[in-house]
C-alpha cells in the first residue's frame, strides 16, 4: 500500500551520473585524450601523447615554444614509475595509448623490445651522442645517471674513517654497520647498484657476486624498500638515521646545494666513483602510431639543447646530448664516474627474476 | 460514515482480523477495547489504509475505499509512541499535513496556532521535538493529527504510555475536545476505563472478532460472556442453579432481577454486596486494602471460593473476621 | 484492494533502474577490469591451467607472504581491538572538553597516505626515538602503524554501540555482585559484540591488505601477499603470478565479508529493540578522572607524536626552524610545477569522486536498505571488494580491459572513479543503518497526514538521511585527497596529486625538497582533518560504521 521505494528518484540521479561520466570532468583544460592519438601531421596543432614515468619534469614555457614552433602539442600521460609504466606500454602493445614513450631505461628495455613497444628511429640529433649510450635503433638515449655509493663527508670524517673508495672497502669490517641499500625487489637504485655488483665481481669464479653480498649482509649492511626511507630516514647527511653511506645518485651532491633550506657551499655528501651503474633512459616511438612524423620531432625535441639543458636540474641525470649546458652547481659537484659498470640488456632480461631470488636468499639467510 | 463490512487479515497462519464489521457515525466516538494481539491495532491500520486486508470492504459515505491510499483518505491517525518526525520543529510537524494540502503560510501559521491552543501547548511552534516530555510529544501528535482537519480521527493507544493521572486528565480533556468540535473520533484501546469514560460506544475485540458492541453503560452492566466479563475486570464469577428469582450458589443464595431458570454462569460486580445482619451470604475475610475511597476485600466463603469486593461503608471488618453479606440483585448478570 | 498491474509494473521498472545505475557502474568499473587481469592467471597461454596457482604454493617466499599476511592481520586487529577499547568506552561515557574535535582528530590517521607516515615511524621507532629501542623493521613497527591506522575504527565503531548502551545494565551487574572487570566481560562484552564484529571486519580486510606500512617498516624479512602483488607485477610482470596471489586475496577478503554480512543478517533482528540512551557525562572521582584524562592522553601520544614529527619536519630549515617550505610551495623551481597546483588538483579530483561515490553509493545504500534479500546482500559483500583489491590489479586492469567500447583507458575520469570504488564502501556502510533505521512508521504518519510516496521520501527520508550522506561524502572527500596506489598506477594526464606530488618530492636528493614533502604532507594532513572535522557538525547519533 505505501510505496516506501523512492525509484522515482532514479531517473535523475542516473542522468546526471552518466553525464558525469562521459564528460569525464577533466581535471586539466585538455581535449580528452580518449580519442586516438594522431590524427594528421598537416593540421595544427597535432596532438602527441607522450607516455611518461611520474619522475619526468618539462617546463611549461618549453612545452609551449615547442608546440608553437612545430604545430606539436605534446600531451603527457603519467604511468606510475618506470617498472610499472614499462609494463603499461607491453600490456598495450596491441591497442597503444600513446605515440612517444620517455623513460624506459636499460633495466626494462630489453622486456619493451621484445613486446615491440618501438618501432626504429635514427634522430639526426644523435650525431651529438656519444656512441656508448646508443645501445638499440629502435630507442633514443635522452639521459643518463650514474647510481653511486653516497657518503656522509662529516661523519666520516668525525668517525676517523677514510671515504671507502670501492665496492670492496664497504665489506670492510671498518664500515661494519654504516651501509644502507635498497631493495632490488622494490627499488630501481637498489637493482641498479645490485646489477653493479654483478658486473663487477660476476656469477662464477672464486668470489661471485653472492659471496660479496654474503659479507655485506655479515658486515651488517642494512635493507629498505625504497631510496626515499634509505635517503631520507637512515642517511645521517640528510636526516637524524645512524647510516652515513647510502646507494643513492652521482648527481645527489649537487642537489644537496640547489636544495638546501640554508645556503651551502660545498655539499655535506660525496660519491664514491668505483662501482657505479650507469643508468640509461630511452624515448622510442610507439610501434603503430599514426601521427609518426609528429611523433619523431618530439622525440628530436627530448634530444634537443632546450629540452637537454633542462634536466639536470628536472631530473637530476646527465642531458644525452653532449652540447647541452651544465648549470654551475653540476659543474662543480657533480661526479661522472669515468668506468660506469653496465650489463647488456639481454642478460638483465632474461636473469632478473632469478638475480633477485637469489638475492633475497643470501640476505634473508 | 464510516462502514467497514467483513474485514479479514492474515499474517501468515495467524489470524489478526476475522470478519470484523464495524461502523463510525459522524460527530461519534467510538472506542475499540480489547487486549493487547486482539487485532485492534491492525483494524486501525486496514482503515488507515496502511494494511490490505485480505478480504471485506470498507467505504466512507457509502463510497468505496479500496483504491483510495492512505495519503488521500482524509484520516488523522495519532500512533501508539507518537512517531513525531525528529527532523522537524514542533511547528514543523503539526504543519506537515497542512503543507500536504498546499495551504498558504499565514493561514497555516495561525492554523498551528490555534490547533497548538487547543492541545495547551500555546507558543510551542519552535520548540524541537527531541526536548518534549512525554505529555507534551502526545499533545503535538495529537495537534499534528487535529491540524489538517481530518474527516476522521483515530488513536491508537494515545495515553497508553503516560502515567496514571495523567491518562485519567487526558482522557477527559480529549472527550471534551471531540465533542466540542464535533470530531468523529475512533479510539483504541485496552484500557476499559479509558473506553468507558471517553466513548460513545464501545466495540470489544477478542482474538480478531468482535466480542462485544454497546454503550459503555450497556457493556458495563451487562457482559457478554465470561471473557469479557473477566476483560472488564469481573473476577466474582459463580456457578449457580436459579429458580424463582433466587441463585443459589451453594454458598449462600440471593436474589436477582430478570426470569431465568436453571443452572446459569453469573457474574456480581464487586460493589453489589453490603455487610448487613440479615445477609444470606457468610465468609470470613482473608485480605483487606484500602483503595481511596472505598476499602477492597477478598472474602472466602464456606464453599472455598474467592469473592472480590468493594466496601465503602464504616466500619469495615478486618481481615480474619467472619462476615455476613447481602448481595443486590442489579449488580447480578447472568452471563448464559 | 488489490494493487493495480501497471503499479507493480512501474515498480518493477523503478527497482531496476535503481540496480542498474550500481550495477553498472561497478560491473564495468571494478568486476570487468579486475576478471581481465585475473583472467590471464587462468590462461596462462590462453589455455586454462592451474599453473600459476601451483607456482604461488610451491614458492616459499609467497607461501611466506601469504602466512604472514593472515597471521599479522589477526594479530593487528586483535591488537587494535585491545589498545583502543578504553578509548572505545572513554567516548561513549564521559564528556569531557573538546570531545568532538578529539573525535574528529583520531580519524586523521586513517585517511593518511604510507608514504607520509612511513617516514614519521622510521624516525620514531628509530633507536633515538622516543622509546629508545630500534623497532626498524620488526614486525612490531608493523603492528605499532596497524593500530596507529585502526585505532579510529575501533574507538568509533564499539565507542558507537557502547554510547547506546544502557548502562543501568551495567549497573544491574554491579548490584548483583559483578565487580568492574566481571560485568565488563559478562554484559558489556557480550552486548558490544556486533560492534567488535563490525570494526574487526574492517580492521582485518585493511590490515589483511596492508601495503605501504609493510613495505616501509617491515624491510626484507616481512611482505604481505599485497606486497608481492605488487612487486609480480611491477619488477616482473608476471602478471600471471600476479593474478593468481590476487585471486587469493580475494578469496581470503570474501570469506571475511561473506562471515561479517552472515552475522549482521542475524544480529539484526535481537539488535532491534535496544534503547538509545544518552549517556555520557563529565568524569567524577579520582578514579574516572584518571581513566579519562590517562587515555586521552595515551590517545593524544600515540596518535599524535607521529604527526608532530611530520609537521616538526616540515618546519626545519638548517639547523632552525621556519616557514620556509610552506612558503616556497608557491613557486616553481625552474622546471617544477609548483606543488601548490597538486592542491587543487587533489580538491578537484576529490570532489569528482565525492559525487560519483555519493550517487552510486546512495542508489547502493537505498538497493541495500530496502531490497532485503540475496542480491542485495551479495551486493553488498561486491561493494567492499575494492577495499581488498591491490591498488595495481585495479590500474592494471583498467588498461587492459576498457578500451572498448569506448577507450577509456587514459580518460582523466579514471583518477576519481578509482577513488570512488573505494569510497562507495564508506558511504554505503554510512547510509544504510540510517536508512533502516528510518522508522517504516514515520513514513506512515507522513501518509496518513496527506504525503504521497515520492513526497514522503522526500520530506522524511531524504533529511534524515541526509546528514548521513554528508558523513558519507566528508569520507569519500578524505579517502581521495588521501589515496596514492591506483592513483600511481592509472594512466593519466598530467595532474599530479597532493599525494604524488609528495612522493615525486620525496624522491629527490635535497633539504628543501624534503622539508617541502612534508610540507606538504601537512598540508594533507590539514585538508583531511578538515573534511573530518566538518563530518563531525553533521553526523547523527553514531548510526554509521565508521
Amino acid at each position: 500500500m505505501l510505496n516506501r521505494r523512492p525509484e522515482r528518484l532514479i531517473g535523475p540521479i542516473a542522468a546526471v551520473a552518466v553525464a558525469l561520466v562521459l564528460t569525464g570532468c577533466s581535471p586539466n583544460a585538455e581535449p580528452s585524450t580518449t580519442s586516438p592519438p594522431g590524427t594528421s601531421a598537416t593540421e595544427p596543432p597535432v596532438g602527441i601523447v607522450l607516455m611518461t614515468h611520474d619522475s619526468f619534469e618539462v617546463s611549461d614555457v618549453l612545452l609551449e615554444s615547442f608546440k608553437n614552433e612545430s604545430g606539436i602539442e605534446i600531451r603527457l600521460l603519467r604511468a606510475g614509475d618506470a617498472g610499472a609504466m614499462v609494463n603499461q606500454a607491453v600490456l598495450t602493445a596491441d591497442n597503444p595509448v600513446a605515440d612517444v614513450i620517455f623513460g624506459v631505461d636499460n633495466s626494462f628495455l630489453s622486456r619493451a623490445l621484445e613486446a615491440g613497444v618501438f618501432e626504429p628511429y635514427e634522430s639526426p640529433l644523435l650525431d651529438a651522442v656519444p656512441d656508448e649510450l646508443e645501445v638499440d635503433p629502435r630507442v633514443t638515449p635522452i639521459d643518463f645517471g650514474d647510481v653511486c655509493v653516497n657518503w656522509d663527508k662529516a661523519h666520516l670524517a668525525e668517525a676517523g674513517l677514510p671515504p671507502p673508495a670501492t665496492l670492496l672497502d664497504l665489506a670492510d669490517s671498518a664500515y661494519r654497520g654504516l651501509l644502507v641499500v635498497e631493495n632490488p625487489a622494490t627499488s630501481s637504485p637498489g637493482l641498479a647498484f645490485l646489477y653493479s655488483t654483478i658486473a663487477r665481481f660476476g656469477e662464477t669464479g672464486d668470489y661471485t657476486w653472492i659471496d660479496y653480498w654474503t659479507d655485506l649482509r655479515d658486515n651488517d649492511v642494512l635493507v629498505t624498500s625504497g631510496w626515499e626511507e634509505a635517503y631520507y630516514s637512515y642517511f645521517t647527511a640528510a636526516s637524524d638515521g645512524d647510516r652515513p653511506m647510502v646507494v643513492s645518485y652521482a648527481s645527489s651532491p649537487p642537489f644537496e646545494v640547489i636544495y638546501a633550506t640554508e645556503p651551502l657551499d660545498e655539499p655535506p655528501s660525496a660519491v664514491m666513483t668505483d662501482g657505479c651503474f650507469r643508468q640509461i633512459e630511452f624515448a622510442g616511438i610507439v610501434a603503430g602510431t599514426e601521427a609518426r612524423s609528429a611523433a619523431e620531432q618530439v622525440v628530436d625535441f627530448l634530444l634537443s639543447t632546450p629540452f637537454q639543458d633542462e634536466i639536470p636540474l628536472s631530473m637530476f641525470v646527465f642531458p644525452a646530448n653532449e652540447n647541452a649546458a651544465l648549470p654551475s652547481a653540476f659543474v662543480e659537484h657533480a661526479v661522472v664516474p669515468e668506468d660506469p659498470l653496465t650489463l647488456p640488456s639481454g642478460a638483465i632480461e632474461e636473469n632478473m627474476r632469478r638475480w633477485i631470488e637469489e638475492w633475497t636468499e643470501v640476505m634473508s639467510g | 460514515m464510516l462502514e467497514a463490512t467483513k474485514l479479514s487479515v492474515r499474517f501468515g497462519e495467524k489470524v489478526a482480523l476475522d470478519a470484523v464489521d464495524l461502523t463510525v457515525a459522524d460527530g461519534e466516538i467510538l472506542a475499540v477495547l480489547g487486549p493487547s494481539g486482539s487485532g485492534k491495532t491492525t483494524l486501525l491500520r486496514v482503515i488507515a489504509g496502511l494494511q490490505t486486508p485480505d478480504s471485506g470492504s470498507l467505504s466512507w459515505d457509502g463510497r468505496p475505499l479500496e483504491h483510495v491510499a492512505a495519503h488521500e483518505r482524509g484520516f488523522g491517525l495519532m500512533f501508539q509512541d507518537y512517531v513525531l518526525f525528529p527532523h522537524k520543529t514542533v511547528g514543523g510537524n503539526v504543519a506537515f499535513g497542512l503543507r500536504m494540502v498546499g495551504m498558504a503560510d499565514d493561514r497555516m501559521a495561525a492554523r498551528v496556532s490555534e490547533v497548538l491552543d487547543w492541545v495547551g501547548l500555546p507558543g510551542y511552534q519552535d520548540r524541537s521535538v527531541g526536548n518534549l516530555s512525554g505529555g507534551e510529544q502526545q499533545r503535538v501528535a495529537l495537534a499534528r493529527a487535529l491540524a489538517p482537519d481530518p474527516r476522521m480521527l483515530m488513536l491508537d493507544e494515545p495515553v497508553g504510555s503516560l502515567d496514571r493521572s495523567l491518562r485519567e486528565r487526558l482522557v477527559g480533556e480529549l472527550r471534551h475536545l471531540f465533542v466540542e468540535r464535533a470530531i468523529t473520533t475512533l479510539y483504541v484501546t485496552h484500557d476499559q476505563e479509558e473506553a468507558l469514560g471517553l466513548a460513545d460506544r464501545i466495540v470489544i475485540m477478542r482474538e480478531g472478532s468482535v466480542a462485544q458492541e454497546g454503550t459503555p453503560e450497556q457493556v458495563w452492566r451487562h457482559p457478554a460472556g465470561e471473557w469479557v466479563a473477566r476483560f472488564l475486570g469481573f473476577d466474582n464469577i459463580l456457578d449457580a442453579t436459579v429458580a424463582d428469582g433466587l441463585a443459589d450458589t451453594g454458598f449462600g443464595r440471593f436474589e436477582i432481577s430478570g426470569d431465568v431458570v436453571g443452572s446459569h454462569r453469573l457474574v456480581v460486580r464487586p460493589d453489589g454486596f453490603k455487610v448487613s445482619p440479615t445477609g444470606t451470604v457468610r465468609g470470613r475475610v482473608v485480605t483487606r486494602r484500602f483503595r481511596g475511597g472505598h476499602y477492597r476485600l477478598q472474602v472466602e466463603t464456606g464453599g472455598g471460593v474467592l469473592l472480590e469486593m468493594e466496601l465503602d461503608e464504616q466500619p469495615v471488618p478486618m481481615v480474619g473476621d467472619t462476615v455476613t453479606l447481602s448481595v443486590d440483585p442489579d449488580a447480578v448478570v447472568v452471563l448464559d | 484492494m488489490i494493487s493495480s498491474g501497471a503499479l507493480n509494473r512501474r515498480r518493477r521498472i523503478g527497482k531496476a533502474a535503481l540496480i542498474a545505475v550500481p550495477f553498472t557502474f561497478l560491473g564495468y568499473f571494478f568486476l570487468y577490469p579486475l576478471v581481465s587481469v585475473l583472467g590471464i592467471s587462468f590462461f596462462p597461454d590462453g589455455e586454462f591451467s592451474l599453473s600459476s596457482f601451483s607456482t604461488v604454493l610451491s614458492r616459499g617466499s609467497l607461501r611466506e607472504a601469504i602466512w604472514f599476511t593472515v597471521w599479522q592481520a589477526v594479530a593487528s586487529t586483535l591488537l587494535t581491538l585491545v589498545v583502543a577499547m578504553p578509548a572505545a568506552y572513554v567516548f561513549a561515557r564521559f564528556s569531557f572538553p573538546g570531545k568532538s574535535f578529539f573525535r574528529a582528530a583520531i580519524t586523521v590517521p586513517f585517511v593518511l597516505p604510507t608514504v607520509v607516515v612511513g617516514a614519521a615511524y622510521l624516525a620514531l621507532l628509530g633507536p633515538n626515538g622516543p622509546l629508545g629501542i630500534d623497532l626498524r623493521q620488526t614486525v612490531w613497527a608493523i603492528l605499532i602503524a596497524h593500530i596507529f591506522y585502526n585505532y579510529a575504527v575501533v574507538v568509533r565503531t564499539v565507542g558507537g554501540l557502547w554510547a547506546h548502551l544502557d548502562p543501568r545494565l551495567e549497573e544491574a551487574a554491579r548490584m548483583l555482585g559483578a565487580g568492574r572487570w566481571r560485568t565488563f566481560r559478562e554484559v558489556s562484552l557480550p552486548l558490544l559484540r556486533p560492534a567488535i564484529a563490525a570494526a574487526s571486519s574492517i580492521v582485518f580486510l585493511f590490515t589483511f591488505t596492508s601495503f605501504g606500512v609493510v613495505l616501509i617498516l617491515g624491510g626484507l624479512s616481512y611482505s604481505t601477499i599485497e606486497v608481492e602483488i605488487w612487486r609480480q607485477t611491477t619488477a616482473f610482470l608476471d602478471l600471471p603470478v600476479a593474478g593468481a596471489l590476487a585471486v587469493l586475496q580475494l578469496v581470503g577478503i570474501s570469506a571475511i565479508l561473506v562471515a561479517y554480512s552472515r552475522y549482521q543478517e542475524r544480529r539484526s533482528v535481537e539488535q532491534q529493540l535496544r534503547p538509545v540512551v544518552e549517556v555520557a557525562r563529565r568524569p567524577r572521582g579520582r578514579r574516572e578522572q584518571g581513566l579519562v584524562w590517562g587515555t586521552l592522553g595515551f590517545t593524544g601520544l600515540f596518535l599524535g607524536t607521529p604527526l608532530a614529527v611530520l609537521v616538526g619536519q616540515s618546519l626545519r630549515v638548517g639547523g632552525g626552524y621556519g616557514f620556509d617550505a610552506y612558503r616556497s610551495l608557491a613557486d616553481a623551481s625552474a622546471t617544477l610545477v609548483p606543488p601548490v597546483e597538486a592542491i587543487g588538483n587533489s580538491a578537484l579530483f576529490a570532489t569528482t569522486a565525492t559525487a560519483i561515490a555519493l550517487i552510486v553509493g546512495i542508489l547502493a545504500a537505498v538497493l541495500i536498505a530496502y531490497y532485503r534479500g540475496a542480491v542485495s546482500r551479495w551486493f553488498d559483500v561486491v561493494l567492499m571488494l575494492p577495499l581488498g583489491t591491490s591498488a595495481v590489479t585495479i590500474g592494471f586492469g583498467f588498461l587492459i580491459a576498457l578500451d572498448t567500447p569506448i577507450d577509456l583507458r587514459t580518460a582523466p575520469i579514471l583518477v576519481p572513479i578509482a577513488h570512488s570504488l573505494v569510497a562507495i564502501p564508506f558511504v554505503v556502510r554510512t547510509a544504510v543503518p540510517v536508512m533502516r533505521s528510518v522508522r517504516t512508521r514515520l513514513r506512515e504518519a507522513g501518509a496518513v497526514l496527506g504525503a504521497p510516496p515520492a513526497r514522503v521520501w522526500r520530506e522524511i527520508d531524504l533529511p534524515l538521511v541526509f546528514r548521513a550522506m554528508l558523513v558519507g561524502a566528508g569520507f569519500a572527500f578524505a579517502i581521495s585527497l588521501g589515496e596514492f596506489g591506483a592513483t600511481s598506477f592509472i594512466a593519466r594526464p598530467d595532474a599530479p596529486t597532493l599525494p604524488i606530488a609528495i612522493f615525486r618530492l620525496l624522491g629527490r636528493a635535497g633539504a628543501a625538497n624534503f622539508a617541502q614533502a612534508m610540507a606538504l604532507s601537512t598540508v594533507l594532513m590539514v585538508m583531511t582533518a578538515a573534511s573530518i572535522l566538518a563530518i563531525e557538525r553533521f553526523r547523527v547519533g553514531e548510526m554509521g560504521e565508521f
